[in-house]
């Protein structure tokens, strides 16, 4: 009844190519946008811009460069926090090295580095798949991040060994640094985060997506038929490592301020994987419901007792918590095991029919 | 629309939080870290900070008449829940204490627009004892040689078979660290910890076994202090607090003790000098850069023995003062040294240059000009 999608034309090829063929999908849409662009920012506090939309976003984006390579190409990567501590650490270096740089162009350049970097690490894939190539890529992981301890280069010499985020304008407005304002660092992630998503939807429906779902269905059939997997591969994890490397840019210039290496070790590459896993892989919406799950679910959960005026120590609250989101990651895992993506798919696949089922 | 719900949920959750901070007593947050990896030595420190502050509170009804509100936020010792919590409290708290590096790092930049005092004892990283330019962190009182980054370098050094270990471990790497030395058969008394390094629970694993070993330490647990049996008359037999006995004699939970009474004493000294009880941040940090810790003072506030006496000014933050070396019997930490004052002279001009550094980096940065 409300997502019908009977009586909807498509009278010419580009309508029918449009990027939200379905009249709902594309209201639906614009609603998100209206609330993350205009109703959000109103609203927000400073505690739920630091702690639930920017950290969000940006995760999300993370969740996206890796979906590109695991869940559009098959190739599953653990190195995805090493990749982002590449965007993150070039970032910083072209910007002490010329100050003068634009911020958001050196956040955007930064993807190239780390997207250079992927393709070296992504060269075994030629040859490994599946869990091989999982442990290939997690040498990146650990030899990165010892990188980022001991070149000290990397981090000017810093004596705290960590990179500091400075005060860093724009067109007369401070976009990072301490004395950046929430609300300017939000527009500025949800700016970088929206044109990389629609950049992502357009190329996996594109060419360059089919391809990548080709090799991952069954990679000696995809190249039986012409596909070439040197391409496909390295592209995937071009593409792939430069959004997870602008996310690792955003990540410390737009929301964290410092990093340490161990930043970018291990438990954040697991994390960015399980926001994958549960919010869907080969999806673009799940990536974002997923990091809706893994990453505001708990701070939210955190504020319930003090809101309901329960006198329930901190620390008790956290293990509740993390037994609350565990539970949670298996119940959506067993109800679902597609994701969460596929949960939505289908509640729109009933609706689409609702009130009248076959 | 199920997840736009949820997300509406949370603003409105979020909405209620923020407005139901009040502004009764004075605001000390603390962002504990009594879950994850470094648990073992957080709980201790934890609870000796709340004890001490619940027992104010009970004997003396606060400091100078005002009711001290001491919230805790669990961070779990990850930066990511250390900048939520920092977020949280930050409303009307009159002080931020991190307690880890990585959150001293991020938070760091942020007190001094918040301009909120930052209490960072023994932490965070060497240049923050200049005041003039830390305005707002306070990493008393440690000697700044035992102020670095923890390191995994010990590794390496202890396949070298020297004639001394110095471990700078934290948390859970300090109990298996001393367990495998204590397994290799290192000889005990040539393994020295830094403050982190010399917790108890982490020696009670071998007992016996580990007697000898050393470490560095700022705080000394003296259960037969005035101040002990103050917090065990109005905490813990009221049963407000989470310790025990054995807990209650350890390093940690004494230094935790320590940190508190420091705090107390910071808001005291403001307390005379503006003449209010109701003290606000801005006032409070010029209480903890004008702690006088005589011995006379710590004889006074009970804490006989636990801290040496120290005093901070605007331009030195940490006020060095010095340390012990504590030595492990086999059952519990025994003071083996008179106090050691720290060789400040090697590197206090290199952490005023790296201060001055960070400041140009971060610039603008808000220096404080009143100091001379």
């Amino acid at each position: 009844m409300f997502y019908r999608t009977a009586g909807q034309f498509k009278t010419s090829y580009s309508k029918d190519q449009a990027l939200f063929p379905v009249k709902q999908d594309a209201f639906l849409v614009a609603i998100f946008l209206l609330l993350a662009w205009v109703v959000f920012p109103l609203t927000a506090s400073e505690f739920t811009f630091q702690t639930l939309l920017i950290p969000i976003l940006i995760y999300s984006l993370a969740a996206l460069g890796l979906n590109v390579l695991t869940g559009y190409a098959g190739q599953l990567s653990l190195g995805t926090a090493a990749f982002m501590g590449v965007g993150a650490y070039a970032c910083y270096k072209m910007l002490t090295i010329f100050p003068m740089l634009n911020p958001v162009v050196a956040i955007l350049l930064s993807g190239f580095f780390s997207a250079a970097i992927g393709v070296v690490f992504g060269i075994p894939s030629l040859r490994i798949k599946g869990f091989y190539l999982a442990i290939a890529t997690l040498a990146a992981q650990f030899f990165l991040v010892w990188l980022f301890e001991k070149w000290a280069w990397l981090y000017n010499y810093n004596a705290s060994g960590a990179i500091q985020v400075p005060n860093l304008k724009m067109f007369g407005v401070y976009v990072a640094g301490p004395l950046a304002t929430s609300k300017v660092q939000y527009y500025v992630v949800l700016s970088i985060v929206c044109l990389l998503t629609l950049m992502c939807i357009n190329l996996t429906r594109g060419n360059l997506g089919r391809m990548w779902k080709a090799t991952r269905d069954m990679d000696i059939a995809a190249e039986l038929i012409g596909i070439p997997l040197l391409r496909s591969k390295l592209t995937a994890f071009a593409i792939s490592s430069y959004i997870v490397g602008v996310s690792g840019a955003l990540f410390v210039f737009m929301w964290r301020g410092a990093a340490e290496p161990n930043l970018f070790d291990i438990p954040l590459s697991f994390r960015i994987l399980f926001i994958v896993i549960i919010g869907g892989l080969g999806s673009i919406i799940g990536n974002y419901l997923g990091a809706i799950l893994i990453v505001g679910l708990p701070v939210v959960l955190n504020l319930v007792p003090e809101a309901l005026g329960l006198q329930i120590d901190s620390a008790t609250v956290e293990h509740l918590n993390i037994m609350i989101i565990g539970s949670l990651i298996v119940f959506f895992l067993i109800v679902e095991p597609h994701g969460l993506a596929q949960l939505w798919r289908l509640i729109r696949e009933k609706l689409i029919i609702w009130p009248f089922p076959h | 629309m199920k997840y736009l719900n949820k997300l509406a949920a949370a603003f409105a959750v979020t909405a209620i939080t923020a407005s139901s901070v009040s502004a009764e007593g004075l605001v000390v947050p603390n962002l504990s870290y009594r879950t994850g990896p470094f648990a073992s030595t957080g709980i201790p420190l934890m609870n000796g900070q709340k004890d001490y502050m619940e027992m104010l509170n009970a004997r003396d009804g606060g400091i100078g008449g005002v009711k001290i509100d001491f919230g805790e936020c669990e961070t779990g010792y990850s930066t990511e829940k250390g900048v939520e919590c920092y977020e949280k409290t930050k409303g009307n708290a009159i002080v931020t204490q991190p307690w880890s590096t990585g959150i001293t790092l991020q938070v760091l930049p942020k007190t001094n627009v918040d301009k909120i005092p930052m209490l960072a004892p023994g932490y965070g990283f060497s240049p923050m004892k200049d005041g003039k330019t830390f305005q707002w962190a306070i990493p008393v009182p440690v000697g700044l040689k035992e102020m670095q980054n923890q390191s995994a370098q010990w590794l390496q050094i202890r396949r070298e078979r020297p004639d001394y270990v110095v471990m700078w471990g934290w948390g859970a790497m300090n109990a298996g660290a001393i367990s495998e030395a204590v397994k290799t058969k290192f000889p005990m008394d040539k393994f020295i910890g830094v403050w982190w390094s010399g917790h108890d629970a982490d020696l009670d694993v071998v007992g016996d076994a580990g007697k000898g070993y050393k470490s560095v330490s700022w705080s000394f647990p003296n259960a037969d202090a005035p101040v002990m049996a103050d917090i065990k008359k109005h905490v813990i037999d009221a049963g407000m607090s989470d310790t025990n006995d054995k807990e209650m004699n350890g390093v940690f939970y004494s230094r935790g003790v320590i940190i508190s009474a420091i705090l107390a004493e910071g808001i005291t000294a403001a307390q005379a000098e503006f003449g209010n009880p109701q003290i606000s941040a801005e006032q409070l940090r010029w209480g903890l850069e004008n702690i006088d810790f005589t011995a006379d003072r710590i004889k006074e506030l009970g804490l006989d023995g636990m801290v040496p006496p120290f005093a901070t000014a605007c331009d030195n933050h940490t006020g060095h003062s010095g340390g012990w070396i504590l030595e492990w019997d086999g059952a519990a930490f025994q003071k083996k040294s008179d106090l050691i004052m720290p060789n400040v002279d090697g590197y206090s001009d290199l952490a005023t240059e790296k201060a001055a550094a960070y400041a140009t980096e971060n610039a603008p940065w808000a220096v404080n000009e009143s100091c001379q």
